[in-house]
């Protein structure tokens, strides 16, 4: 399959809370989490029902981000375009510059989903020549 | 050394030229919106460059990082560079003083006197602030044109903030 | 050169993701406080070697981290 038509921006959210707090989620939920720092959580899912052990948590929905699946037959060209190495299994969770544009990445042994700030989405798709443009 | 303290970063400089090009292109074109700036060499080599590296290092290795970082506004402003090959890349050192002035004349220490800061703008600056250093030493007082540029500046609060003179991009 | 940068949250990462940070560091025989000042200001050690640094990963995690450093590479 080919690379995606575009970047979709996407409903997920938002989780600051003390590392401690934030590891008791990560093990029981499963897949989907992003943890983008030691005390900063994406999960995606709009509106995600968590318990959060630290009473000044932070949970809000976050609206900020664009997303785009690349089969896994799309890695080396995406490797090619950046500076540092993917993780080589899935699934695995990965931040970094991808084409010179700051992404965040969850690595599948089917492929990566990749989420830029939606801002950025429409240079991301340039740099990477995704999306129905005419040529 | 002499437990003189500078307000003086060290960043590397870099630049690359490329191969051979019809001798025909007269300006020097710097873009500081872009961030880089390009001439022609008496060779004929296109000559390009940009701001500092970023961090502060004495190091003299050249980086693909610059390279694709120079590259991009380059053949965006001028197409037909992206014909061209690189022919050699370098990197220098420059002494950066934080309002980015030079700064020329005593230190607080008996005898000992400075003239840094010169980075990235020494070649059109320092004939003048040379012959100014020299007469401040022979004369034993601070010529006029470069008293602005003392060290007890920064105590007195008068900065010479102005990137703008150097013409290159910081 | 590729300069890279290890963070701890996100691992080794390319210089231009990050941006570096000053770290005041006025030395101790300065002891009056408008002297201490002027140097936190303004003054650096601008040192030669390894030394400890502030860097902010902007293109990664976001968080300021403590790294590091040989100048000389």
């Amino acid at each position: 399959m080919s690379a995606p038509d575009r970047f979709e921006r996407i409903e997920a959210t938002r989780i600051v809370a003390v590392p401690g707090a934030l590891d008791e989620i990560e093990a029981p939920f499963g897949g989907h989490l992003l943890r983008l720092a030691p005390d900063d959580l994406l999960v995606l899912q709009p509106q995600a029902r968590v318990d959060v052990a630290d009473r000044y948590a932070i949970v809000e929905s976050e609206a900020g981000f664009s997303a785009a699946w690349f089969d896994r037959s799309e890695l080396p060209r995406l490797q090619a375009l950046s500076a540092w190495e993917f993780p080589r299994r899935g699934p695995a969770f990965a931040q970094g510059h991808l084409g010179g544009i700051p992404v965040k990445a969850l690595f599948y042994e089917s492929g990566v989903l990749v989420l830029v700030p939606a801002v950025l989405a429409h240079h991301l798709e340039e740099r990477l020549g995704v999306g129905d443009r005419p040529e | 050394m002499a437990g003189v303290r500078l307000p003086i970063r060290t960043h590397p400089l870099q630049a690359f030229v490329t191969n051979h090009y019809t001798r025909s292109f007269r300006p020097i074109v710097a873009s500081a919106d872009m961030g880089f700036y390009v001439s022609q060499t008496p060779r004929g080599e296109m000559l390009l460059g940009s701001g500092i590296d970023s961090q502060p290092s004495y190091s003299y290795r050249s980086s693909y990082e610059f390279l694709s970082h120079c590259s991009l506004p380059a053949v965006t402003l001028l197409p037909f560079l992206r014909n061209l090959t690189i022919l050699r890349q370098w990197a220098g050192v420059c002494d950066m003083s934080v309002d980015m002035s030079p700064i020329m004349g005593y230190t607080g220490v008996d005898g000992f006197l400075v003239t840094t800061g010169w980075g990235t703008w020494g070649f059109k600056g320092i004939p003048a602030g040379g012959e100014q250093m020299a007469e401040l030493i022979a004369g034993d007082r601070t010529p006029e044109l470069i008293a602005p540029f003392s060290l007890n500046r920064f105590q007195e609060d008068r900065l010479m903030f102005d990137p703008g003179s150097t013409a290159t991009t910081h | 050169m590729v300069l890279r940068l290890a963070c701890p949250h996100c691992g080794p990462r390319p210089v231009e993701e990050w941006m570096y940070g000053e770290v005041p560091d006025p030395p101790d025989y300065l002891t009056e406080a408008d002297e201490r000042d002027v140097d936190r200001g303004f003054m650096m050690s601008n040192t030669e070697g390894a030394k400890q640094e502030r860097w902010f990963h902007a293109g990664g995690c976001r968080r300021w981290q403590t790294i590091e450093r040989d100048t000389t590479l």
